[in-house]
C-alpha cells in the first residue's frame, strides 16, 4: 500500500469517527435535557411545598392570635402576660414570613442554572457541527477551495449568547487560566475593556 | 391594593415571585411569555408595574416592553426587568425602551420588595 492511499484511508477512519461524535453529543445531551426537566420539576414542587407551609402557618398563628385575644383577662398581671404572648406570637410570624420569602426568592437559582446548562448544550451542538465539518474534510481531501468556521469562531458566539457574568468570567477564565475572572465583567465590554463592576440593581 | 404583572417563561420563578409579592401585599397578574402578557394589556387590564425577564422564546422582553410602551394606558407605567442578564448593554437597550430598572437573578426578597417601592412610590 502506498504512503498516500494508506493517508487516505487514516483520514477516512478519523472522519468516520468524527461523524459518531454527534451520537455521542446526543447522548450527553440526552443526560442534561434529563437533569433540566428534573431540577426545574423539583424547584416547583419545593415553591408549592413552600408554599403550603407558608400558609398554614400564617393560618396556625392567626388562630393563637384570635384566641389569645378572647381569652378573658382577670388581673393587670394576667393583661401584661397576654400582651407579651400576643408580641411574641406576632414577631414570630414576621420573622417566619420573611425567612420563607428569603427561601422562596432563592429558588431563582434554578432559572440561572438552567440557562448555563442551555449554553453547555447550544456548545455540543457547536461540537457536532464542526466535527461534521472536519469529518467532510476528511473525506475531501484534494478539494482545495473547502472552506470551514474554525472553533474559535464559534467561541466567539457562544460568548456572545451568554446571559450571566458567571458564565463570561468562566469562559474567560478558562481562555486566559492566568487572568482573574471578574464577576461583573460584561462582554460585550470584554475583559481589558471592562467599564467596571454592573450594580446588581439599577434604577434608570 | 397595587397590581404587579409578572412576566417570565419559567413556572418556578413565576411561583415563587408570584408569592412573594402576593404576601408583601401586591394583586399579581401573571403571564408565561410575552404574547400573553401583551394580550393582557391589549385588554386594558389595570397594572401598575410590570415585571419582566429578559430572555424568554418568542418575543423577548425589549421587544416586549417596546410594544407595551405602544399602548396609552401604559406609557407611564414603570417597568422593571428581573432576569440572569448583566450585561451594560442590554440594560442601555433596555432604558432605551422604556424600562425603569434592571434586577439580577437572584434577587432576594428584601431586593425586590425594597425596588418595587422605589418605583411604585
Amino acid at each position: 500500500m502506498g504512503v498516500m492511499q494508506a493517508r487516505h484511508r487514516a483520514a477516512l477512519e478519523v472522519a468516520q469517527e468524527l461523524d459518531q461524535v454527534a451520537t455521542f453529543n446526543n447522548v450527553v445531551r440526552g443526560h442534561l435535557a434529563v437533569i433540566l426537566a428534573e431540577t426545574e420539576k423539583a424547584s416547583y414542587d419545593i415553591v408549592e411545598r413552600l408554599q403550603t407551609i407558608w400558609h398554614d402557618v400564617s393560618a396556625l398563628s392567626m388562630n393563637c392570635l384570635a384566641e389569645a385575644k378572647e381569652k378573658s383577662v382577670v388581673s393587670p398581671d394576667d393583661a401584661q402576660h397576654q400582651k407579651v404572648m400576643l408580641q411574641a406570637v406576632d414577631q414570630s410570624h414576621e420573622q417566619l414570613d420573611n425567612l420563607l420569602m428569603e427561601t422562596m426568592a432563592s429558588i431563582q437559582f434554578q432559572d440561572v442554572t438552567r440557562q448555563q446548562i442551555e449554553a453547555v448544550i447550544d456548545g455540543l451542538g457547536r461540537l457536532d457541527t464542526h466535527a461534521a465539518m472536519l469529518s467532510e474534510r476528511l473525506k475531501h481531501m484534494d478539494e482545495p477551495n473547502f472552506v470551514f468556521q474554525p472553533l474559535s469562531q464559534h467561541l466567539e458566539e457562544m460568548f456572545l449568547g451568554y446571559v450571566t457574568s458567571a458564565q463570561r468570567s468562566s469562559h474567560t477564565r478558562s481562555l486566559n487560566p492566568t487572568e482573574e475572572g471578574d464577576e461583573f465583567t460584561d462582554s460585550a465590554d470584554r475583559p481589558a475593556q471592562s467599564a467596571g463592576p454592573r450594580p446588581k440593581i439599577e434604577l434608570f | 391594593m397595587k397590581t404587579i404583572m409578572l412576566v417570565d417563561d419559567s413556572a418556578t420563578i413565576l411561583l415563587s415571585i408570584s408569592n412573594i409579592l402576593t404576601k408583601a401585599g401586591y394583586k399579581v397578574e401573571k403571564a408565561s411569555n410575552a404574547n400573553d402578557g401583551l394580550t393582557k394589556f391589549k385588554a386594558k387590564t389595570p397594572v401598575d408595574l410590570l415585571i419582566t425577564d429578559l430572555n424568554m422564546p418568542g418575543m423577548n422582553g425589549i421587544d416586549f416592553i417596546k410594544e407595551v410602551r405602544t399602548l396609552a394606558d401604559y406609557k407611564f407605567m414603570p417597568i422593571l426587568f428581573l432576569t440572569t442578564e448583566s450585561q451594560q448593554s442590554k440594560r442601555a437597550e433596555a432604558k432605551a425602551a422604556g424600562a425603569s430598572g434592571w434586577l439580577v437573578k437572584p434577587a432576594t426578597a428584601a431586593e425586590l420588595l425594597d425596588t418595587i417601592k422605589l418605583v411604585l412610590r
